[in-house]
């Protein structure tokens, strides 16, 4: 499909734009009024975009659906926080309890607020998982999630028989699946903490700013002010031991996880013939090995052929001189008189030492096997 | 002072639709983005590293002594050559230095035993030697950015017989300053454990963590701020070739991975005086060549206090700071930077041709 002209998905908005004045004005109204409808702006540009991702193949879907997302979040968050500060302000203005109204006001944002901060870093972790290792992570298997109904009584047990090994081995995973869930709940809740202490100083900083008799300049201001508050409590917080051990426990627990799945992985690929993990690591492993070995023998090659020609020319030199008539007495050509650089102790030395090849840039030089 | 009235918001509304359709536009047309935009040629290879030396053209002038530039193995070395006018090499080069890059590549499942001896003194020994043997010069100049120079220390201290001039920018030396949260942060996770459930580490891991260092900042405002830039095409150009860089990461080699955070970050080994490297005791009292060391100010993932541990650490009695008042990318990238730093460089290599 064509992508439409930009004029015309342009006035498209335009339109839905004005379709939603008029939607906008009974927000404005209603929240004053304590009603809490849905919020015009974000169904204004889910429909926008919708009707346009219909018609185009964007060159960067992905890209303005994160955008979008965003936006949706800022003018959802903006507005519900505006509509609501806009009540204390008007308190304010009649002489009466605006900080009380305030304090109203952010105790009933706080769930809200906080619940995007705390699942907002298990989320991206989350969605890592699923997209980069296709990891039990987060999908736990059925039977898994059996054993774990019962209350761990058959996770406690020993394994036996013919195929103890195997049993093992999901006990394993079935118990480092529930560390790992327990991690990631314990993850949340530190970032639940930093939700909540965040929501406090933004009530802080709103209280300052109506005290001095200012409100928020836009949508805007009051996004970016919610930002500042954010990552402010959340530097502190992460610098902390209780951040550092949740946030430890639960990426060790999912190598753990991980670790115990492959092993599972290894032996249902081994039952099959196929060549699984555990061999390709051990070949690559000797790979390595014989690829270092190579490098270093070929290394001493290069030194002993250059000690061998600094040699040659020595025993040249000095034949010469022998076979030359004598100018002085002397059975062996004076240091002065050998080519430079053609005593054996030199030779050895300068073997390390570049050769003197005239320079050359175009010509690509390897010295691997996959270049 | 009013509160928001509808009015206003509508207007702000409009104003961020407006932009976002018109980035919607751009976005759409905006192509292919380019990366690394002055002209260099291949000049050795091996395995999936790659050794560049840059095009020096015409110029006479050129410093005898070569530079090779050793970027990070997180994130790639376009970075210091992102665009026309952005680009420490491009700096560098105008600076009289004739430029070579080593570009590590992306290593897969089969280079995960690759570990830091490899690196150091293997692929870096043989580039460092391919171009002393092609300019016919005992010892180069060595460049080391992040990661890259922590490399260039080690490297250094083991091969000072290489090196004439050592430059190091916003370089990890002390890896356990108070300020440095990466650190914390790596302190209590179990790399071995890490190491052996993925084999390479994952440059989406590692993204992740560095998106976490500022949470909100970083994937959310970030994009609301690029509503307001996409309306331009060049703005909305070098935004997308940042983000392409930012998310441009490798995969970390396992076993150098490993490496490098047990005996960096962990045990903080370059300071102890302990590392060992392959055969190579790395004992930085060994650097006595002349050294800058350059660092950022507002840097989140090197605080100044990590670079500046260097001073006291190296025997070297020709020791130089710079200190550049910006953040880890920024040293690279702001046009401040691409005014002071690449020429102050320059300036400081050339006086000790």
């Amino acid at each position: 499909m064509q992508t439409p002209p930009f004029s015309a998905m342009f006035d498209q908005w335009q339109n839905y734009q004005k379709s939603y004045m008029d939607a906008w004005q009974s927000m404005a109204e209603s929240s004053i009024s304590g009603k809490q409808p849905g919020n015009p702006w974000t169904d204004a540009l889910d429909k926008w975009w919708q009707s346009l991702s219909n018609q185009t193949a964007s060159a960067s879907p992905n890209l303005f659906s994160m955008m979008l997302e965003q936006s949706k979040t800022f003018f959802n968050m903006a507005s519900l926080i505006n509509g609501s500060l806009g009540e204390a302000w008007k308190v304010k203005g009649k002489g009466g309890d605006w900080e009380k109204v305030i304090s109203k006001t952010f105790d009933g944002l706080r769930g809200t607020l906080t619940a995007g901060c705390s699942t907002f870093p298990v989320e991206l972790w989350r969605k890592l998982i699923i997209e980069k290792f296709q990891s039990p992570g987060d999908l736990v298997p059925d039977f898994i999630k059996k054993l774990q109904d019962k209350e761990n009584l058959i996770l406690n047990m020993p394994a036996i028989g013919m195929s103890r090994e195997k049993q093992e081995v999901v006990q394993k995973l079935a118990k480092e699946v529930t560390e790992y869930q327990i991690a990631c709940g314990e993850f949340m809740e530190v970032q639940t903490k930093i939700g909540n202490l965040a929501v406090d100083l933004m009530q802080e900083e709103i209280c300052e700013m109506f005290s001095a008799g200012e409100y928020p300049e836009s949508y805007r201001a009051i996004y970016d002010l919610w930002v500042d508050c954010y990552e402010e409590v959340y530097a502190d917080a992460v610098m902390q031991p209780e951040y550092n051990t949740a946030y430890s426990d639960m990426v060790n627990s999912f190598m753990s996880l991980t670790l115990i799945y492959r092993q599972l992985q290894d032996g249902t690929l081994e039952a099959c013939g196929m060549p699984s993990r555990r061999e390709l690591d051990t070949l690559h492993r000797r790979f390595q090995e014989e690829r270092r070995e190579k490098h270093k023998m070929r290394s001493e090659i290069e030194a002993l052929k250059e000690q061998v020609k600094q040699l040659e020319a020595y025993a040249t030199a000095n034949a010469a001189a022998k076979n030359s008539p004598p100018v002085e007495s002397a059975s062996k050509p004076a240091a002065s008189q050998r080519p430079r650089g053609a005593s054996p102790r030199r030779a050895a030395s300068k073997a390390a030492k570049p050769t003197t090849t005239p320079p050359s840039t175009k010509k690509v030089e390897t010295g691997g096997d996959e270049s | 002072m009013k509160a928001i009235n509808p009015e206003n918001a509508l207007a702000e509304f409009q104003e961020f639709q407006s932009n976002l359709a018109k980035g919607f536009k751009n976005l759409s047309e905006i192509g292919e983005i380019e990366t690394g935009v002055t002209p260099r040629d291949a000049v050795y290879k091996e395995d999936k590293m790659v050794l560049y030396r840059y095009q020096p053209g015409k110029k006479t002038k050129l410093n005898p002594t070569p530079l090779l530039i050793v970027y990070a193995l997180v994130n790639r070395p376009y970075m210091a050559d992102l665009q026309e006018d952005r680009s420490t090499v491009k700096g560098l080069m105008d600076a009289g230095q004739d430029v070579y890059l080593v570009d590590w590549g992306y290593p897969d499942q089969a280079d995960k035993f690759l570990n830091l001896d490899d690196y150091l003194n293997g692929y870096l020994d043989r580039c460092v030697d391919f171009i002393r043997k092609t300019h016919e010069v005992d010892k180069i100049n060595l460049l080391g950015i992040c990661q890259g120079g922590t490399f260039s220390l080690c490297y250094s201290a083991m091969h000072p017989d290489k090196i004439a001039n050592l430059v190091t920018m916003v370089t990890p030396v002390d890896f356990k300053t108070d300020e440095n949260l990466l650190s914390r942060w790596v302190q209590n996770i179990d790399i071995d454990k890490a190491v052996d459930a993925m084999g390479n580490l994952s440059g989406d891991m590692l993204n992740y963590t560095f998106l976490t260092l500022k949470p909100m900042r970083l994937t959310g405002q970030k994009y609301l701020d690029m509503v307001n830039i996409l309306a331009d095409p060049k703005q909305a150009r070098n935004f997308m070739r940042m983000e392409k860089w930012i998310f441009d990461s490798p995969d970390q080699a396992g076993q150098a991975y490993r490496e490098f955070n047990n005996w960096f970050y962990k045990q903080n080994k370059l300071i102890e005086g302990s590392l060992k490297i392959g055969d190579y005791e790395v004992d930085l009292k060994k650097i006595s060549m002349p050294v800058l060391n350059v660092y950022a100010t507002l840097d989140h993932l090197v605080p100044p206090a990590a670079s500046k541990a260097l001073k006291n650490l190296i025997s070297s009695t020709d020791y130089n700071e710079i200190e550049f008042p910006g953040g880890h990318i920024g040293i690279y990238v702001s046009g401040r930077a691409q005014k002071e730093i690449p020429p102050a460089i320059g300036k400081w290599l050339e006086k000790r041709r």
